[in-house]
Protein backbone atom coordinates (compact mmCIF):
# COMPACT_ATOMS: atom_id res chain seq x y z
CA UNK A 1 0.00 0.00 0.00
CA UNK A 2 1.38 3.35 -0.73
CA UNK A 3 0.27 6.77 -1.91
CA UNK A 4 2.26 8.02 -5.47
CA UNK A 5 2.56 11.60 -6.19
CA UNK A 6 2.44 13.44 -9.93
CA UNK A 7 3.67 16.39 -10.51
CA UNK A 8 4.90 18.66 -13.78
CA UNK A 9 6.73 21.33 -11.36
CA UNK A 10 8.38 21.25 -8.17
CA UNK A 11 5.96 23.29 -6.69
CA UNK A 12 2.85 20.96 -7.43
CA UNK A 13 5.16 18.24 -6.28
CA UNK A 14 5.63 20.09 -3.10
CA UNK A 15 1.69 20.58 -2.49
CA UNK A 16 1.17 17.31 -3.84
CA UNK A 17 3.58 16.18 -0.57
CA UNK A 18 2.05 17.92 2.00
CA UNK A 19 -1.61 16.89 0.73
CA UNK A 20 0.15 12.61 1.06
CA UNK A 21 1.12 13.60 4.18
CA UNK A 22 -1.97 14.30 5.74
CA UNK A 23 -3.42 11.35 3.87
CA UNK A 24 -0.50 9.09 5.42
CA UNK A 25 -1.28 9.78 9.08
CA UNK A 26 -4.61 7.89 8.70
CA UNK A 27 -4.05 5.13 6.25
CA UNK A 28 -0.07 4.81 6.48
CA UNK A 29 2.19 3.27 4.02
CA UNK A 30 4.92 4.97 2.29
CA UNK A 31 5.02 8.17 0.12
CA UNK A 32 6.66 7.80 -3.57
CA UNK A 33 6.52 10.21 -6.26
CA UNK A 34 7.01 10.05 -10.25
CA UNK A 35 8.72 12.43 -12.52
CA UNK A 36 7.63 11.90 -16.07
CA UNK A 37 9.30 14.60 -19.18
CA UNK A 38 12.10 15.25 -21.37
CA UNK A 39 15.44 16.59 -19.53
CA UNK A 40 13.76 16.24 -15.84
CA UNK A 41 16.55 14.92 -14.49
CA UNK A 42 16.97 18.41 -12.28
CA UNK A 43 13.54 18.17 -11.34
CA UNK A 44 13.90 14.83 -9.84
CA UNK A 45 16.58 15.82 -7.75
CA UNK A 46 14.42 18.51 -6.14
CA UNK A 47 11.75 16.00 -5.79
CA UNK A 48 14.66 13.81 -3.47
CA UNK A 49 14.39 16.48 -1.39
CA UNK A 50 10.91 15.58 0.09
CA UNK A 51 10.51 13.25 2.29
CA UNK A 52 9.54 10.28 -0.16
CA UNK A 53 11.03 6.61 -0.54
CA UNK A 54 11.60 6.45 -4.18
CA UNK A 55 11.44 8.94 -7.38
CA UNK A 56 10.71 7.20 -10.14
CA UNK A 57 11.91 9.06 -13.15
CA UNK A 58 11.16 8.65 -17.10
CA UNK A 59 13.27 10.65 -18.90
CA UNK A 60 12.80 10.36 -22.20
CA UNK A 61 12.24 12.38 -25.85
CA UNK A 62 8.64 10.57 -26.30
CA UNK A 63 8.06 12.46 -23.21
CA UNK A 64 8.64 16.15 -24.24
CA UNK A 65 5.36 17.02 -25.20
CA UNK A 66 1.85 15.48 -23.50
CA UNK A 67 0.16 12.16 -25.13
CA UNK A 68 -2.28 10.95 -23.16
CA UNK A 69 -1.28 7.07 -23.44
CA UNK A 70 2.67 7.91 -23.24
CA UNK A 71 2.04 9.26 -19.93
CA UNK A 72 -0.64 6.67 -18.69
CA UNK A 73 1.64 3.91 -19.39
CA UNK A 74 4.35 5.20 -17.65
CA UNK A 75 2.13 6.43 -14.52
CA UNK A 76 0.38 2.43 -14.55
CA UNK A 77 3.83 0.64 -14.77
CA UNK A 78 4.31 2.72 -11.41
CA UNK A 79 1.36 2.86 -10.32
CA UNK A 80 1.56 -1.29 -10.08
CA UNK A 81 5.26 -0.93 -9.22
CA UNK A 82 4.42 0.55 -5.85
CA UNK A 83 1.00 -0.84 -5.41
CA UNK A 84 -0.45 2.41 -4.72
CA UNK A 85 -3.36 2.58 -3.83
CA UNK A 86 -4.00 6.34 -3.68
CA UNK A 87 -2.61 8.64 -6.53
CA UNK A 88 -2.39 12.28 -6.11
CA UNK A 89 -2.16 14.59 -8.95
CA UNK A 90 -2.73 18.20 -9.70
CA UNK A 91 -6.34 19.41 -11.52
CA UNK A 92 -5.46 20.50 -14.88
CA UNK A 93 -6.78 19.42 -18.57
CA UNK A 94 -4.09 16.84 -18.73
CA UNK A 95 -4.12 15.25 -15.72
CA UNK A 96 -8.27 15.20 -15.72
CA UNK A 97 -7.42 12.80 -19.05
CA UNK A 98 -4.60 10.92 -17.29
CA UNK A 99 -6.49 10.32 -13.99
CA UNK A 100 -10.12 8.95 -15.99
CA UNK A 101 -8.16 6.95 -17.96
CA UNK A 102 -5.83 5.49 -14.80
CA UNK A 103 -9.11 5.56 -12.95
CA UNK A 104 -11.14 3.25 -15.21
CA UNK A 105 -7.90 1.03 -15.47
CA UNK A 106 -7.63 0.14 -11.43
CA UNK A 107 -11.23 0.69 -11.34
CA UNK A 108 -10.66 3.53 -8.66
CA UNK A 109 -12.51 6.22 -7.69
CA UNK A 110 -11.26 9.84 -8.94
CA UNK A 111 -12.07 13.15 -8.11
CA UNK A 112 -11.07 16.32 -9.61
CA UNK A 113 -10.78 20.01 -8.93
CA UNK A 114 -10.34 18.89 -5.13
CA UNK A 115 -9.62 22.49 -2.48
CA UNK A 116 -9.93 19.93 0.60
CA UNK A 117 -9.23 16.58 1.69
CA UNK A 118 -10.32 14.78 5.22
CA UNK A 119 -12.04 11.76 6.30
CA UNK A 120 -15.20 10.68 7.74
CA UNK A 121 -15.56 7.36 8.81
CA UNK A 122 -12.64 6.38 7.48
CA UNK A 123 -13.60 7.00 4.11
CA UNK A 124 -11.52 9.89 2.12
CA UNK A 125 -13.87 13.04 1.46
CA UNK A 126 -13.14 16.01 -0.47
CA UNK A 127 -14.53 19.41 -1.26
CA UNK A 128 -14.38 20.45 -4.78
CA UNK A 129 -16.60 23.09 -6.71
CA UNK A 130 -18.98 22.41 -8.73
CA UNK A 131 -21.90 24.16 -11.57
CA UNK A 132 -19.39 26.27 -12.70
CA UNK A 133 -18.15 27.39 -9.49
CA UNK A 134 -21.07 28.57 -7.64
CA UNK A 135 -21.26 25.77 -5.41
CA UNK A 136 -19.39 23.03 -3.04
CA UNK A 137 -19.90 20.03 -3.51
CA UNK A 138 -18.99 17.25 -0.79
CA UNK A 139 -18.04 13.74 -2.04
CA UNK A 140 -16.19 10.53 -0.23
CA UNK A 141 -14.86 7.70 -1.95
CA UNK A 142 -16.39 4.27 -1.81
CA UNK A 143 -13.15 2.69 -3.37
CA UNK A 144 -10.70 0.81 -2.04
CA UNK A 145 -8.31 3.01 -4.25
CA UNK A 146 -8.34 6.52 -4.81
CA UNK A 147 -6.92 9.51 -7.45
CA UNK A 148 -6.93 12.45 -6.48
CA UNK A 149 -6.87 15.45 -8.55
CA UNK A 150 -5.93 18.90 -6.43
CA UNK A 151 -5.82 22.18 -7.42
CA UNK A 152 -3.41 24.25 -7.52
CA UNK A 153 -2.20 26.52 -4.98
CA UNK A 154 -5.01 24.29 -2.78
CA UNK A 155 -2.09 23.01 0.13
CA UNK A 156 0.98 24.87 1.44
CA UNK A 157 4.15 23.31 -0.56
CA UNK A 158 6.36 21.37 2.16
CA UNK A 159 9.83 22.80 2.04
CA UNK A 160 12.22 21.06 -0.27
CA UNK A 161 15.23 19.41 1.62
CA UNK A 162 18.72 17.80 1.09
CA UNK A 163 18.35 14.96 -1.33
CA UNK A 164 17.03 11.88 0.37
CA UNK A 165 15.18 10.02 -1.74
CA UNK A 166 16.18 7.34 -4.38
CA UNK A 167 15.89 7.75 -7.61
CA UNK A 168 15.05 4.94 -9.84
CA UNK A 169 15.29 5.48 -13.52
CA UNK A 170 12.39 4.06 -15.42
CA UNK A 171 11.50 3.28 -18.41
CA UNK A 172 8.71 1.91 -20.25
CA UNK A 173 7.47 0.29 -23.88
CA UNK A 174 5.73 2.83 -26.04
CA UNK A 175 5.72 1.03 -29.44
CA UNK A 176 2.09 0.60 -31.05
CA UNK A 177 0.71 4.12 -29.65
CA UNK A 178 -2.75 4.97 -30.86
CA UNK A 179 -2.30 8.42 -30.37
CA UNK A 180 0.67 10.36 -31.94
CA UNK A 181 1.20 13.96 -31.32
CA UNK A 182 1.79 15.73 -34.35
CA UNK A 183 2.79 19.15 -33.37
CA UNK A 184 2.57 20.97 -29.82
CA UNK A 185 2.30 25.04 -29.84
CA UNK A 186 2.98 26.41 -25.64
CA UNK A 187 0.81 29.23 -25.12
CA UNK A 188 2.54 32.34 -24.98
CA UNK A 189 2.65 33.89 -21.37
CA UNK A 190 0.95 37.30 -21.63
CA UNK A 191 2.74 39.19 -19.09
CA UNK A 192 5.87 39.12 -17.18
CA UNK A 193 3.89 37.94 -14.58
CA UNK A 194 2.13 34.85 -14.21
CA UNK A 195 -1.87 35.84 -13.51
CA UNK A 196 -1.70 32.92 -11.08
CA UNK A 197 1.10 33.90 -8.90
CA UNK A 198 0.07 38.17 -9.34
CA UNK A 199 -0.74 39.88 -6.30
CA UNK A 200 -2.54 42.75 -8.26
CA UNK A 201 -4.48 41.74 -11.53
CA UNK A 202 -6.23 43.61 -13.96
CA UNK A 203 -8.70 42.02 -16.29
CA UNK A 204 -11.00 43.42 -19.07
CA UNK A 205 -14.22 42.24 -20.32
CA UNK A 206 -16.75 42.97 -23.30
CA UNK A 207 -16.93 46.45 -21.63
CA UNK A 208 -13.61 46.89 -23.68
CA UNK A 209 -14.36 47.69 -27.42
CA UNK A 210 -11.27 47.24 -29.45
CA UNK A 211 -8.26 45.36 -28.69
CA UNK A 212 -5.88 48.63 -29.00
CA UNK A 213 -8.04 49.31 -25.92
CA UNK A 214 -6.45 46.47 -24.00
CA UNK A 215 -3.24 48.96 -23.70
CA UNK A 216 -4.83 50.73 -20.93
CA UNK A 217 -5.33 47.52 -19.19
CA UNK A 218 -2.02 46.91 -19.75
CA UNK A 219 -0.73 49.63 -18.56
CA UNK A 220 -2.35 49.68 -15.50
CA UNK A 221 -1.50 46.67 -14.45
CA UNK A 222 2.10 47.27 -15.00
CA UNK A 223 1.81 50.79 -12.73
CA UNK A 224 0.21 48.75 -10.14
CA UNK A 225 2.95 45.98 -10.44
CA UNK A 226 0.37 43.33 -11.31
CA UNK A 227 -0.61 40.90 -14.40
CA UNK A 228 -3.47 40.96 -16.77
CA UNK A 229 -5.92 39.07 -18.42
CA UNK A 230 -9.00 38.80 -20.04
CA UNK A 231 -12.30 37.26 -19.84
CA UNK A 232 -12.80 34.04 -21.80
CA UNK A 233 -15.05 35.70 -24.59
CA UNK A 234 -11.96 37.98 -25.33
CA UNK A 235 -10.04 35.34 -25.46
CA UNK A 236 -11.66 32.33 -26.92
CA UNK A 237 -13.91 34.33 -29.08
CA UNK A 238 -12.02 37.35 -30.70
CA UNK A 239 -8.89 35.89 -29.94
CA UNK A 240 -7.51 39.15 -28.03
CA UNK A 241 -5.37 36.92 -25.43
CA UNK A 242 -4.13 33.17 -25.50
CA UNK A 243 -5.18 32.58 -21.79
CA UNK A 244 -8.69 33.87 -19.77
CA UNK A 245 -9.46 34.52 -16.63
CA UNK A 246 -12.31 31.82 -15.07
CA UNK A 247 -13.10 28.50 -13.56
CA UNK A 248 -12.60 26.83 -16.94
CA UNK A 249 -9.46 29.15 -17.80
CA UNK A 250 -7.31 30.75 -14.58
CA UNK A 251 -8.16 31.24 -11.03
CA UNK A 252 -6.61 33.66 -9.16
CA UNK A 253 -6.20 34.89 -5.92
CA UNK A 254 -4.66 38.20 -5.43
CA UNK A 255 -4.87 40.91 -3.36
CA UNK A 256 -6.63 43.21 -5.64
CA UNK A 257 -8.46 42.46 -8.77
CA UNK A 258 -9.87 44.92 -11.02
CA UNK A 259 -12.99 43.91 -12.98
CA UNK A 260 -12.89 46.40 -16.03
CA UNK A 261 -16.33 46.45 -18.31
CA UNK A 262 -16.68 42.85 -17.22
CA UNK A 263 -20.39 41.50 -16.37
CA UNK A 264 -19.70 39.22 -14.01
CA UNK A 265 -20.92 35.69 -15.37
CA UNK A 266 -20.53 32.63 -12.90
CA UNK A 267 -17.87 30.95 -15.36
CA UNK A 268 -15.73 34.14 -14.49
CA UNK A 269 -16.84 35.13 -11.00
CA UNK A 270 -16.02 31.81 -9.89
CA UNK A 271 -12.23 32.05 -10.85
CA UNK A 272 -11.71 35.14 -9.12
CA UNK A 273 -13.60 34.02 -5.65
CA UNK A 274 -10.09 33.91 -3.86
CA UNK A 275 -9.16 37.57 -4.65
CA UNK A 276 -9.06 39.35 -1.17
CA UNK A 277 -10.50 42.61 -2.88
CA UNK A 278 -12.33 43.22 -5.82
CA UNK A 279 -13.50 46.52 -7.82
CA UNK A 280 -15.59 46.37 -10.66
CA UNK A 281 -15.92 49.42 -13.17
CA UNK A 282 -18.88 48.85 -15.07
CA UNK A 283 -21.21 51.27 -16.44
CA UNK A 284 -24.44 49.01 -15.86
CA UNK A 285 -24.88 49.37 -12.63
CA UNK A 286 -27.47 45.72 -12.49
CA UNK A 287 -24.25 44.37 -14.04
CA UNK A 288 -23.94 41.28 -11.68
CA UNK A 289 -20.63 41.83 -11.29
CA UNK A 290 -21.34 44.48 -8.43
CA UNK A 291 -22.68 41.55 -6.28
CA UNK A 292 -19.34 40.40 -6.18
CA UNK A 293 -17.37 43.56 -5.30
CA UNK A 294 -16.14 45.32 -2.18
CA UNK A 295 -15.87 48.06 -3.97
CA UNK A 296 -17.93 49.59 -7.06
CA UNK A 297 -17.72 51.79 -9.89
CA UNK A 298 -20.66 52.38 -12.21
CA UNK A 299 -19.44 54.76 -14.89
CA UNK A 300 -18.36 54.43 -18.37
CA UNK A 301 -14.77 52.96 -18.44
CA UNK A 302 -13.85 54.71 -21.18
CA UNK A 303 -13.78 58.15 -19.07
CA UNK A 304 -12.72 56.47 -15.62
CA UNK A 305 -10.11 54.88 -16.35
CA UNK A 306 -7.98 57.23 -17.75
CA UNK A 307 -8.44 59.13 -14.74
CA UNK A 308 -7.96 56.41 -12.25
CA UNK A 309 -4.71 55.50 -14.50
CA UNK A 310 -3.53 59.51 -13.93
CA UNK A 311 -4.20 59.36 -10.24
CA UNK A 312 -2.77 55.51 -9.46
CA UNK A 313 0.81 57.17 -11.73
CA UNK A 314 0.72 59.93 -9.59
CA UNK A 315 0.36 57.57 -6.38
CA UNK A 316 3.23 55.07 -7.11
CA UNK A 317 5.11 58.03 -8.48
CA UNK A 318 5.04 59.18 -5.00
CA UNK A 319 6.04 56.12 -3.00
CA UNK B 1 -18.91 6.19 -44.20
CA UNK B 2 -18.53 6.88 -40.14
CA UNK B 3 -21.06 5.79 -37.62
CA UNK B 4 -20.78 8.15 -35.06
CA UNK B 5 -22.23 8.31 -30.94
CA UNK B 6 -23.18 10.94 -29.03
CA UNK B 7 -23.27 11.68 -25.77
CA UNK B 8 -25.66 14.33 -24.24
CA UNK B 9 -26.29 15.35 -20.84
CA UNK B 10 -29.18 16.68 -19.73
CA UNK B 11 -27.39 19.48 -17.13
CA UNK B 12 -28.20 21.69 -14.67
CA UNK B 13 -28.84 25.18 -15.62
CA UNK B 14 -25.67 27.36 -13.57
CA UNK B 15 -27.01 30.45 -13.64
CA UNK B 16 -30.79 29.56 -12.65
CA UNK B 17 -29.57 27.17 -9.76
CA UNK B 18 -31.97 26.67 -7.06
CA UNK B 19 -30.70 27.24 -3.99
CA UNK B 20 -32.34 27.26 -0.57
CA UNK B 21 -31.85 30.05 1.31
CA UNK B 22 -31.73 28.57 5.13
CA UNK B 23 -29.29 25.62 4.20
CA UNK B 24 -27.83 27.39 1.45
CA UNK B 25 -28.07 23.67 -0.33
CA UNK B 26 -28.85 23.42 -4.32
CA UNK B 27 -31.39 21.59 -4.82
CA UNK B 28 -30.83 19.33 -8.68
CA UNK B 29 -34.79 18.96 -8.94
CA UNK B 30 -35.93 22.26 -8.63
CA UNK B 31 -32.90 23.81 -10.69
CA UNK B 32 -34.18 24.14 -14.52
CA UNK B 33 -32.12 21.87 -16.98
CA UNK B 34 -31.00 21.69 -21.23
CA UNK B 35 -28.71 20.24 -23.03
CA UNK B 36 -24.83 21.01 -21.87
CA UNK B 37 -23.39 23.49 -24.34
CA UNK B 38 -20.18 21.54 -25.26
CA UNK B 39 -22.48 18.32 -25.47
CA UNK B 40 -24.46 20.41 -27.86
CA UNK B 41 -21.33 21.23 -29.86
CA UNK B 42 -20.54 17.16 -29.92
CA UNK B 43 -23.87 17.08 -31.76
CA UNK B 44 -23.69 19.18 -34.44
CA UNK B 45 -19.67 18.45 -35.03
CA UNK B 46 -21.51 14.94 -35.46
CA UNK B 47 -24.19 16.12 -37.93
CA UNK B 48 -21.70 18.34 -39.99
CA UNK B 49 -19.67 15.18 -40.50
CA UNK B 50 -22.61 13.57 -41.64
CA UNK B 51 -23.62 16.26 -43.72
CA UNK B 52 -20.52 16.29 -45.61
CA UNK B 53 -19.25 12.83 -45.98
CA UNK B 54 -22.63 10.58 -44.95
CA UNK B 55 -22.96 8.10 -42.21
CA UNK B 56 -25.33 8.78 -39.29
CA UNK B 57 -25.69 9.93 -36.19
CA UNK B 58 -26.94 8.40 -32.64
CA UNK B 59 -27.19 10.46 -29.75
CA UNK B 60 -27.32 8.92 -26.22
CA UNK B 61 -28.37 10.37 -22.56
CA UNK B 62 -28.12 8.93 -19.42
CA UNK B 63 -30.47 10.87 -17.00
CA UNK B 64 -34.15 11.38 -15.64
CA UNK B 65 -37.04 9.75 -17.57
CA UNK B 66 -37.79 14.48 -18.55
CA UNK B 67 -34.38 14.06 -20.44
CA UNK B 68 -36.89 13.28 -23.30
CA UNK B 69 -37.01 16.76 -24.30
CA UNK B 70 -33.17 17.25 -25.47
CA UNK B 71 -33.44 14.05 -27.19
CA UNK B 72 -36.30 15.70 -29.20
CA UNK B 73 -34.07 18.65 -29.51
CA UNK B 74 -31.07 16.20 -30.82
CA UNK B 75 -33.47 15.02 -33.58
CA UNK B 76 -34.75 18.43 -34.11
CA UNK B 77 -31.43 18.84 -34.99
CA UNK B 78 -30.74 16.10 -36.82
CA UNK B 79 -29.57 12.85 -34.95
CA UNK B 80 -30.45 9.89 -37.00
CA UNK B 81 -31.08 7.93 -33.65
CA UNK B 82 -31.70 9.27 -30.29
CA UNK B 83 -31.56 6.75 -26.82
CA UNK B 84 -32.68 7.75 -23.56
CA UNK B 85 -31.35 5.42 -20.72
CA UNK B 86 -33.75 6.53 -17.99
CA UNK B 87 -31.70 6.50 -14.42
CA UNK B 88 -33.32 7.80 -10.60
CA UNK B 89 -30.71 9.98 -8.74
CA UNK B 90 -27.34 9.88 -9.66
CA UNK B 91 -24.71 7.84 -11.24
CA UNK B 92 -21.15 8.75 -10.96
CA UNK B 93 -18.85 9.08 -14.29
CA UNK B 94 -17.95 5.72 -13.65
CA UNK B 95 -20.70 4.55 -14.31
CA UNK B 96 -21.89 5.99 -17.07
CA UNK B 97 -18.70 5.28 -18.64
CA UNK B 98 -19.60 1.55 -18.46
CA UNK B 99 -22.78 2.14 -19.77
CA UNK B 100 -21.14 4.03 -22.81
CA UNK B 101 -19.20 0.82 -23.39
CA UNK B 102 -21.36 -1.07 -23.39
CA UNK B 103 -23.99 0.73 -25.96
CA UNK B 104 -21.03 0.92 -28.06
CA UNK B 105 -20.97 -2.72 -27.84
CA UNK B 106 -24.31 -3.54 -28.37
CA UNK B 107 -25.23 -0.81 -30.97
CA UNK B 108 -22.29 0.07 -32.18
CA UNK B 109 -19.63 -0.73 -33.34
CA UNK B 110 -18.99 2.85 -33.73
CA UNK B 111 -16.23 4.75 -35.49
CA UNK B 112 -16.48 8.16 -33.76
CA UNK B 113 -18.00 8.90 -30.33
CA UNK B 114 -18.20 12.89 -29.82
CA UNK B 115 -18.71 13.84 -26.28
CA UNK B 116 -18.43 17.73 -24.92
CA UNK B 117 -15.17 18.08 -23.59
CA UNK B 118 -16.85 18.66 -19.50
CA UNK B 119 -20.59 18.97 -18.48
CA UNK B 120 -21.70 22.84 -18.16
CA UNK B 121 -22.72 21.98 -14.14
CA UNK B 122 -20.41 19.35 -12.70
CA UNK B 123 -17.32 19.76 -15.17
CA UNK B 124 -15.44 16.89 -14.19
CA UNK B 125 -14.31 15.73 -17.66
CA UNK B 126 -13.04 12.61 -17.32
CA UNK B 127 -16.02 10.94 -19.12
CA UNK B 128 -14.53 10.61 -22.57
CA UNK B 129 -11.18 9.23 -21.22
CA UNK B 130 -12.98 6.73 -19.07
CA UNK B 131 -14.77 5.41 -22.11
CA UNK B 132 -11.87 5.37 -24.25
CA UNK B 133 -10.32 3.08 -21.98
CA UNK B 134 -12.74 0.84 -21.15
CA UNK B 135 -12.83 0.13 -24.60
CA UNK B 136 -9.08 0.10 -25.89
CA UNK B 137 -9.30 3.16 -28.16
CA UNK B 138 -7.29 6.72 -28.16
CA UNK B 139 -9.12 9.92 -26.39
CA UNK B 140 -8.70 13.11 -27.87
CA UNK B 141 -9.72 15.56 -25.41
CA UNK B 142 -10.57 19.30 -25.41
CA UNK B 143 -10.74 19.45 -29.16
CA UNK B 144 -11.15 22.96 -30.71
CA UNK B 145 -10.60 21.35 -34.34
CA UNK B 146 -11.30 18.60 -36.19
CA UNK B 147 -10.46 16.44 -39.47
CA UNK B 148 -11.47 13.25 -40.69
CA UNK B 149 -9.98 12.01 -43.58
CA UNK B 150 -10.54 8.26 -44.12
CA UNK B 151 -10.36 6.41 -41.46
CA UNK B 152 -7.86 9.42 -39.42
CA UNK B 153 -8.56 11.75 -37.33
CA UNK B 154 -6.50 15.12 -36.81
CA UNK B 155 -7.60 17.75 -33.89
CA UNK B 156 -6.10 20.37 -32.53
CA UNK B 157 -6.21 20.34 -28.01
CA UNK B 158 -5.92 22.94 -26.12
CA UNK B 159 -4.81 21.52 -23.04
CA UNK B 160 -4.46 24.69 -21.27
CA UNK B 161 -0.68 25.16 -21.85
CA UNK B 162 -0.95 25.12 -25.54
CA UNK B 163 -2.28 23.69 -28.04
CA UNK B 164 -1.35 20.02 -29.18
CA UNK B 165 -1.80 18.69 -32.36
CA UNK B 166 -2.76 14.52 -32.36
CA UNK B 167 -3.85 12.01 -34.89
CA UNK B 168 -5.37 8.57 -34.16
CA UNK B 169 -6.88 6.33 -36.15
CA UNK B 170 -10.72 5.14 -35.93
CA UNK B 171 -12.13 4.46 -33.80
CA UNK B 172 -11.65 7.05 -31.39
CA UNK B 173 -13.42 8.85 -28.33
CA UNK B 174 -13.29 12.51 -29.05
CA UNK B 175 -14.42 15.50 -26.33
CA UNK B 176 -14.79 18.86 -27.99
CA UNK B 177 -14.90 22.70 -26.47
CA UNK B 178 -17.11 25.44 -27.08
CA UNK B 179 -14.93 26.96 -29.63
CA UNK B 180 -15.10 23.66 -32.30
CA UNK B 181 -18.28 25.30 -33.46
CA UNK B 182 -21.46 27.59 -33.31
CA UNK B 183 -24.18 24.70 -33.09
CA UNK B 184 -27.49 24.91 -35.10
CA UNK B 185 -31.05 26.70 -34.06
CA UNK B 186 -33.85 24.02 -35.21
CA UNK B 187 -36.11 25.51 -37.42
CA UNK B 188 -40.00 25.28 -36.15
CA UNK B 189 -40.25 22.99 -39.59
CA UNK B 190 -37.36 21.06 -37.76
CA UNK B 191 -39.13 20.77 -34.59
CA UNK B 192 -42.42 19.51 -35.71
CA UNK B 193 -40.68 16.70 -37.77
CA UNK B 194 -38.61 15.80 -34.80
CA UNK B 195 -42.12 15.40 -32.76
CA UNK B 196 -43.12 12.72 -34.95
CA UNK B 197 -39.44 10.53 -34.10
CA UNK B 198 -39.52 7.70 -31.65
CA UNK B 199 -37.10 7.86 -28.85
CA UNK B 200 -35.68 4.90 -28.09
CA UNK B 201 -35.39 4.02 -24.34
CA UNK B 202 -33.08 1.51 -23.71
CA UNK B 203 -32.32 -0.09 -19.78
CA UNK B 204 -29.31 -0.84 -17.88
CA UNK B 205 -30.75 -4.77 -18.00
CA UNK B 206 -30.70 -4.43 -22.03
CA UNK B 207 -27.14 -3.75 -22.03
CA UNK B 208 -26.28 -6.54 -19.54
CA UNK B 209 -25.28 -4.07 -16.64
CA UNK B 210 -26.66 -4.55 -13.13
CA UNK B 211 -27.05 -2.22 -10.18
CA UNK B 212 -24.28 0.21 -10.72
CA UNK B 213 -22.26 1.33 -7.64
CA UNK B 214 -21.16 4.49 -7.48
CA UNK B 215 -17.41 4.72 -6.45
CA UNK B 216 -17.54 8.38 -5.56
CA UNK B 217 -20.72 9.79 -3.36
CA UNK B 218 -21.89 12.81 -3.15
CA UNK B 219 -22.93 13.91 0.25
CA UNK B 220 -24.08 16.89 -0.62
CA UNK B 221 -24.04 20.38 -2.18
CA UNK B 222 -24.12 24.03 -0.77
CA UNK B 223 -23.85 26.81 -2.63
CA UNK B 224 -21.21 29.73 -1.47
CA UNK B 225 -22.19 32.58 0.20
CA UNK B 226 -20.65 35.86 -1.08
CA UNK B 227 -19.58 38.12 1.10
CA UNK B 228 -18.49 41.05 -0.50
CA UNK B 229 -18.99 44.39 0.65
CA UNK B 230 -20.62 46.14 -2.19
CA UNK B 231 -20.04 49.68 -1.98
CA UNK B 232 -21.05 51.13 -5.00
CA UNK B 233 -19.86 54.47 -6.04
CA UNK B 234 -21.58 56.51 -8.94
CA UNK B 235 -19.38 57.77 -11.56
CA UNK B 236 -22.02 58.19 -14.48
CA UNK B 237 -21.56 61.62 -14.10
CA UNK B 238 -18.46 62.35 -15.63
CA UNK B 239 -17.61 65.21 -13.33
CA UNK B 240 -18.03 63.23 -9.97
CA UNK B 241 -15.20 60.88 -11.80
CA UNK B 242 -12.45 62.96 -9.79
CA UNK B 243 -14.04 62.59 -6.61
CA UNK B 244 -15.02 58.71 -6.62
CA UNK B 245 -11.34 57.90 -7.87
CA UNK B 246 -10.12 59.45 -4.52
CA UNK B 247 -12.49 57.74 -2.63
CA UNK B 248 -11.66 53.99 -4.00
CA UNK B 249 -8.35 55.36 -3.13
CA UNK B 250 -8.57 55.79 0.03
CA UNK B 251 -10.99 52.47 0.75
CA UNK B 252 -8.01 50.91 -1.19
CA UNK B 253 -4.81 52.40 1.09
CA UNK B 254 -7.56 51.66 4.00
CA UNK B 255 -7.72 48.02 3.09
CA UNK B 256 -3.56 47.83 2.82
CA UNK B 257 -3.90 46.55 -0.96
CA UNK B 258 -2.42 49.81 -3.14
Amino acid sequence: MSILIYGEKDKSFQELFTAAKILKEKVGGSIHAIVIGHNVKELAEKVAGLEVDNVYLFDNEAFKAFNPEAFLRALKSVVDETNANIVLLESNYKNKILGGMLASLLDAGLVVDTVEISFTNGKITVKRPVYAGKALSTQTIESEKAIIAIKAGVFEPTQLGEKKAKIVEKSVDLSDLKTSLVEFTPKVVVGEIRLEDAEVVVGAGRGIKKQEDLEMIREMAKILGGAWGVTRPLAADYGWAPEWIGISGISIKPKLYFAVGISGQPQHTSGIRESKVIVAINKDSDAPIFKFADYGIVGDLYQVLPELLKRLKELKGEA
Amino acid sequence: MPNILVGVKYSLQVENLAIDPKTTMVSEDETPKQMGDMDKRALEEAIRIREKIGGSVTALCVGPSEATKIMMEAYAMGANEAYLLPITGNLDTDAIAKIFAEFYKKKGPFDLIILGASSTDSFTATLGARIANLLGIPVLPFVKKLELADDEVTVESDLGDGTYTFKAKLPVVVTVTLEINEPRIPTLKDILKAKRKKINEIKLEDLGLGDLASKVRVIDVKAYEEKRKQIILDATDPSKIGEVIDQLINYLKEEGVL
